[in-house]
C-alpha cells in the first residue's frame, strides 16, 4: 500500500490541570488519547463528536498549533511534529485551516486583496501585478469577483466571508485543508452553496479535507471517512457508508439518533439502522451512560475490526 | 372555521418595525398563536424573525422601533401599554429564553438567586420562600442535585445546564407564552435533544404557548404544530408543520427545504451537489409585498412526538 498523505499515529495531547489542594496529586486532562487516523490523497475525513471531545485539539496538532504529548503526525511519511518537523513557512504550504467564524479570522483593517497577496510576497511566490492576478483568479475561483479585492471584511455577508476564508487558505496551494465547522455559523441556504464550493474545489484542485463538524447530515453528504470521538478517544471509525448504515457504538447511535431531521419526525418513526454484529462477550468502551471524569485513568480498550474498514472501540 | 378555534393567546396584526422612521425592515407581519400551541418562526438571519419575538416582549432596542400594527396578548394590545405595565407582564405572563445563556444570565449572582428573583418580583414572596421555590424549579428542569446547584454561578455549569436554568427562570411564574429565540443553537446535538424535549414537556404540561424562533428546520419540525416562514421582513407562508414540509406553497420555502442536506439521502454512487436556494427561487420572487400564503389549521391536533 502506498504511503497515506497524512497519518496521525497514536496521538496523545494532555493538559495539566490545577492541583485540587497544595499537596494534592498532579492531575492531567487527557484531551486526546491514542488517536490514530489516516488521510489519503483526495479524501475527506470527518471528525465528529460533542464539544470537548478533542476533535479540535486533534486538528490543531495537524496544523502545528498544538504540540503533541506523545505520538506523531506524518505527512507523506515524513514527520510534521517533533525535531524533524518542517519550518513554519514550509508547513503553511502543506496544510491550511478554514475557521468556523470567518469574521473573527479576518483582519478588519486590511483589504481582502492585501491580505491575500501578502501571503504570496511573504513566501516569495509572486509580487506586484503578478500577485494581484493570482488574487483575482482565486477570488473568481471561490465565487467572488476580482473587484472584491479592494473591499474590507465588514463589507461582506457571512457566506462571502466564508468564501474569503477559503480563498485565504488556498493561496499557497496547500495539499490539506482543515475545515473547522465550516458551515455551522451560516444560514441553511448559504450552507448549501459553501458545501458545493468545497466539493467542487476538492475535485478541481485534488485537495484532501479534514472536516470537524457536529452536523451529521453535512458529514454524511461530504465525507469519505468518518471518525467519531468521545472524550478524547476515537470510539468508531470507518467509511461514511459503514458509519451511517451500520452505526454500532452506542455513542454513534445516540449522535445519529439526536439529529432533528424533519423527514423522520414527520413520518413519525425514528428507526436507526441495525448495528453491525459484535462478539457476544464484548462490551463497548467507554460506558456512555455516565460522563467520564476528565482526569480519570481510561479503561483498557481497543478498536476492533467489525466490517470492511469499520472499527469500533470495545473494552479489553 | 375560526369560530370553533379558541381565542389566540397572542395575535400579531400587521406588525411593522422600522430602523428609524424611514427604513422599514419588517413589513405587515400577522399571525396568531393559540393557547398551548407551539408556533415556529423560521428564516435566515436578517429575515426579521428575532425582532418579531423581541417586539412581542417589548425588548426592541433603538434605533429599532415598532412603526405600526398591534400585538394583542390575551386580548390586550400590549403596544399601547406603558413601560411599567409591560415590565409586569414580562417574566410573569410572557417569558423569553435566549440563544446564549452565558450572556443572558448574571455572572455575579448564583442561579438560585436568579430564579428566586422571579418569585420575589412577580409573586411578592420573601427571599427564603423564593429560594425554596427555586430549588423546585431547578428540579423540574431536571438539573441533578438542585439543592447544591442553587448555590452555583453560571460559569460553573455546562452549556446545556445553563440553558436548563434559563428555562427554569422563564417558566418559573407559569407564563401563558414562552418565546424561545434559537434556544439550542449553541448546544451539541445530543444536549439539544434533551433541552428541546424538556421545553416541549413542561409547556405541554402547563398549557403554555410557545413561539419558537429558529433557523433549523429540523428543530422546527420536531417541536412545532404550526410554522411561519419569514424572508426579508415578510411572513411569506404559514401552514401546519406537516403540510408545510409535504406541500410548501411559497417558492422560497421550497428552496429552503431543497437546500438542506438530508440524513440518509446520500447514495453509494458519486456524492451529488446540493440544490442551492437561488436555483429554486428567483430574486424577483423574494422581498415582494404579497399576502402570506396560508392554509387553515388542521383538526388532527395529535400530540406531537
Amino acid at each position: 500500500m502506498s504511503t497515506p498523505l497524512l497519518e496521525i499515529r497514536d496521538l496523545n495531547v494532555h493538559f495539566p490541570l490545577p492541583r485540587q489542594s497544595l499537596l494534592g496529586p498532579k492531575r492531567t486532562l487527557r484531551a486526546v488519547q491514542g488517536v490514530s487516523l489516516t488521510l489519503n490523497e483526495g479524501e475527506c475525513l470527518s471528525i465528529v463528536g460533542e464539544s470537548g471531545c478533542g476533535k479540535s485539539t486533534t486538528a490543531l496538532t495537524v496544523m502545528g498549533l498544538q504540540g503533541p504529548t506523545s505520538g506523531e503526525v506524518l505527512f507523506q511519511g515524513k514527520p510534521l511534529t517533533g525535531p524533524g518537523a518542517p519550518a513554519r513557512k514550509d508547513r503553511a504550504r502543506i496544510a491550511q485551516m478554514v475557521f468556523q467564524d470567518p469574521y473573527a479570522s479576518l483582519n478588519p483593517r486590511q483589504t481582502i486583496g492585501r491580505m491575500l497577496s501578502s501571503q504570496l510576497s511573504l513566501h516569495g511566490i509572486a509580487k506586484g501585478s503578478e500577485a494581484s492576478h493570482r488574487v483575482a483568479d482565486m477570488l473568481v475561483r471561490v465565487g467572488l469577483t476580482a473587484d472584491h479585492a479592494d473591499r474590507y471584511p465588514h463589507e461582506f455577508s457571512g457566506g462571502q466571508r466564508q468564501r474569503i476564508g477559503i480563498a485565504r487558505a488556498l493561496m499557497l496551494d496547500p495539499k490539506i485543508l482543515v475545515l473547522d465547522e465550516p458551515v455551522s455559523a451560516l444560514d441553511v441556504s448559504i450552507q448549501a452553496q459553501i458545501i458545493n464550493l468545497l466539493m467542487d474545489l476538492q475535485e478541481t484542485l485534488g485537495l484532501s479535507y479534514i472536516m470537524i463538524s457536529h452536523d451529521l447530515s453535512v458529514v454524511e453528504h461530504v465525507s469519505d471517512k468518518v471518525a467519531v470521538m468521545y472524550f478524547g478517544r476515537v470510539v468508531e471509525e470507518g467509511d461514511w457508508h459503514s458509519i451511517f448504515s451500520r452505526p454500532t457504538h452506542p455513542y454513534t447511535r445516540r449522535l445519529i439518533g439526536s439529529v432533528p431531521d424533519p423527514d423522520v419526525i414527520l413520518s413519525g418513526t425514528r428507526t436507526l439502522p441495525n448495528a453491525a454484529p459484535v462478539p457476544e462477550t464484548a462490551r463497548f468502551s467507554p460506558d456512555i451512560s455516565r460522563r467520564p471524569k476528565p482526569d480519570e485513568e481510561p479503561e483498557p480498550s481497543e478498536l476492533v475490526e467489525i466490517g470492511r474498514s469499520h472499527r469500533v472501540r470495545l473494552a479489553q | 372555521m375560526s369560530d370553533i378555534l379558541p381565542d389566540p393567546v397572542l395575535s400579531v396584526r400587521d406588525l411593522r418595525i422600522g430602523l428609524g422612521k424611514q427604513n422599514e425592515i419588517l413589513h405587515d407581519v400577522s399571525f396568531d398563536i393559540l393557547p398551548g400551541e407551539t408556533y415556529g418562526l423560521v428564516g435566515e438571519s436578517g429575515s426579521g424573525k428575532s425582532i418579531t419575538g423581541l417586539s412581542v416582549m417589548g425588548l426592541l432596542k433603538r434605533p429599532l422601533e415598532v412603526t405600526g400594527g398591534s400585538v394583542f396578548f390575551r386580548g390586550q394590545d400590549v403596544l399601547k401599554l406603558g413601560s411599567r405595565a409591560r415590565r409586569r407582564l414580562r417574566g410573569d405572563r410572557m417569558a423569553m429564553v435566549f440563544q446564549e445563556p452565558m450572556t443572558a444570565l448574571n455572572p455575579l449572582a448564583t442561579i438560585g438567586r436568579q430564579i428566586a428573583e422571579m418569585f420575589v418580583i412577580h409573586r411578592g414572596m420573601g427571599w427564603s420562600d423564593a429560594r425554596r421555590k427555586a430549588v423546585e424549579a431547578l428540579e423540574s428542569v431536571r438539573v441533578p442535585s438542585p439543592e447544591e446547584r442553587v448555590r452555583s454561578y453560571p460559569h460553573q455549569l455546562s452549556g446545556g445546564m445553563r440553558q436548563r436554568v434559563m428555562v427554569a427562570i422563564a417558566l418559573a411564574c407559569r407564563p401563558d407564552l414562552l418565546i424561545a429565540d434559537e434556544p439550542t443553537t449553541a448546544l451539541d446535538v445530543t444536549v439539544q435533544a434533551g433541552v428541546l424535549e424538556l421545553i416541549a414537556e413542561l409547556c405541554t404540561a402547563e398549557g403554555t404557548a410557545v413561539l419558537l424562533v429558529s433557523h433549523d428546520l429540523g428543530v422546527i419540525a420536531n417541536m412545532c404544530r404550526r410554522v411561519g416562514v419569514m424572508d426579508r421582513g415578510r411572513l411569506v407562508e404559514e401552514q401546519d408543520t406537516r403540510a408545510l414540509f409535504e406541500n410548501p406553497l411559497h417558492p422560497y420555502t421550497r428552496g429552503l427545504l431543497a437546500a438542506r442536506p438530508r440524513l440518509g439521502s446520500r447514495t453509494l454512487a458519486r456524492r451529488g451537489r446540493l440544490t442551492e436556494l437561488d436555483q429554486v427561487v428567483t430574486a424577483e420572487e423574494r422581498g415582494r409585498d404579497a399576502p402570506t400564503l396560508t392554509t387553515p389549521r388542521g383538526f388532527g391536533l395529535e400530540a406531537s412526538a
